[in-house]
């Protein structure tokens, strides 16, 4: 399985078509696959600007689409990959919108109740409508926590796509300011007051604080290396999920380059970017509108709760 | 040098310089700092730097700080920080950094060190 996964991150590197990504791999696979083993595999890709998602399924238990109230399945497109050097694999275009994606392994539907009774598509379909109204996080916890119920025969991966719905998100902040280092000891005094004005803990204000510090002073001296421009930094929030985006106008940056280094070594530079893996619960860099800029995605939530 | 109440003082106390920092360390004048702090390692005496009143340090903040031991490290030389701020506890430890700095509670302490 590891292989398998390697594979596939391997062969998704440069991002081929779906479709071409399965073929590639399926190639490969089958040149060593003995014994009559194979391999269930999706494989996507997500443009979050256009909210479109592009699939392709080897042999992996149907996609559910759902919308609040309907679902709609989609089918494999090929056989599981390691069968058939020369299967050749489909691939399908969702527009997500507002709605939720479900990809599963089939141990989330062979999972057994106490009389020993598989769940099943139906089954599972059940569970996923009666949590429909929570929102996607808390959703996919009581999804789980159902299936921890039963008696799960099967390793079991869910996967849930979903835009957030924004309909509760609200604007805390907005700042605009030149990329200078200057500005910092402003910017992290707004923060902190609109931080306090969402009863952020002053432990955890500070230390949102040096994250977004840290992000900043990041792209004035990597993204704009010392030559001017601006800053924009918005905090959202909804529900109990802090929200930065912090934009720019600088050439745009790979992102795979921005990795965190490991805190163990004793040596001076690349602590910003170890800082916020480490404060955030997530991050990521996306190019900016129009491929103009970069944009950086940090989300944090303010409390764990179970279920909503 | 002060800037919107951010101090760096060196002080010569006998064998030990004390560089004091004041307010808020980050980018605009984490470079004085770093400087300050090398050029103190300059001499021959044992060096501390003094935090109690930092109330913000950045990772270039930070960085300034390891440099300095770093190269006391090389010169063989004593290098240690005095009375930390919680501010500057909680990123040092942030950055696994608080097991790696002699800390001092009190001048006193450092001179004795």
């Amino acid at each position: 399985m590891v292989q398998v996964a390697s594979l596939l991150r391997w062969a998704g590197k440069h991002a081929p078509a779906p479709s071409q990504w399965l073929a590639e791999v399926n190639a490969e696979l089958c040149k060593t696959m003995q014994n009559g083993r194979f391999v269930c595999a999706v494989v996507g890709q997500y443009d979050s600007a256009a909210r479109s998602v592009v699939l392709a399924s080897a042999g992996f238990p149907p996609a559910l689409l759902h919308d609040g109230k309907q679902f709609n399945e989609y089918l494999a497109d090929g056989p599981p990959l390691g069968i058939l050097a020369e299967a050749v694999y489909d691939e399908r275009q969702i527009d997500l919108g507002e709605q939720a994606l479900y990809l599963f392994s089939d141990g989330a539907t062979d999972v057994r109740d106490a009389q020993g009774k598989t769940l099943g598509g139906d089954g599972l379909r059940a569970l996923i409508a009666g949590h429909a109204e929570l929102a996607p996080e808390p959703r996919l916890r009581a999804l789980i926590g159902d299936l921890k119920h039963m008696r799960l025969v099967d390793d079991t991966t869910l996967l849930l796509l979903q835009e957030p719905s924004g309909k509760s998100a609200h604007r805390v902040l907005d700042l605009e300011f030149p990329a200078q280092p200057e500005q910092m000891r402003a910017v992290r005094a707004a923060l902190r007051t609109a931080l306090d004005a969402q009863d952020v803990a002053p432990e955890l204000r500070d230390k949102l604080v040096l994250a977004v510090d840290e992000a900043c002073t990041n792209i004035m001296r990597h993204a704009y290396c010392g030559c001017e421009g601006g800053i924009a930094l918005h905090l959202s929030r909804e529900r109990d999920m802090l929200v930065f985006e912090i934009g720019d106008q600088a050439p745009p940056i790979d992102p795979e380059r921005v990795r965190p280094r490991d805190l163990a070594e004793c040596r001076p530079g690349g602590l910003g970017v170890a800082f916020i893996d480490t404060l955030m619960d997530d991050w990521r860099i996306e190019p900016g509108q129009g491929g103009k800029g970069n944009i950086l995605r940090m989300r944090k939530r303010l409390v764990t709760k179970e279920t909503e | 040098m002060n800037n919107a109440g951010n101090e760096c003082t060196s002080e010569t106390l006998g064998d030990y310089i004390l560089v004091r920092l004041k307010g808020e360390v980050d980018l605009s004048w984490s470079q004085q700092v770093r400087r300050a702090i090398l050029d103190a390692l300059g001499g021959g005496a044992k060096v501390g730097v003094e935090l109690s009143e930092v109330s913000y340090i950045d990772s270039s903040g930070i960085a300034a700080l390891v440099e300095g031991f770093q190269s006391a490290r090389n010169k063989g030389r004593q290098f240690g920080l005095v009375a930390a701020s919680s501010a500057v506890m909680s990123v040092l430890q942030l950055a696994r950094l608080d097991k790696v700095f002699p800390l001092f509670a009190n001048l006193e302490a450092a001179r004795a060190a």
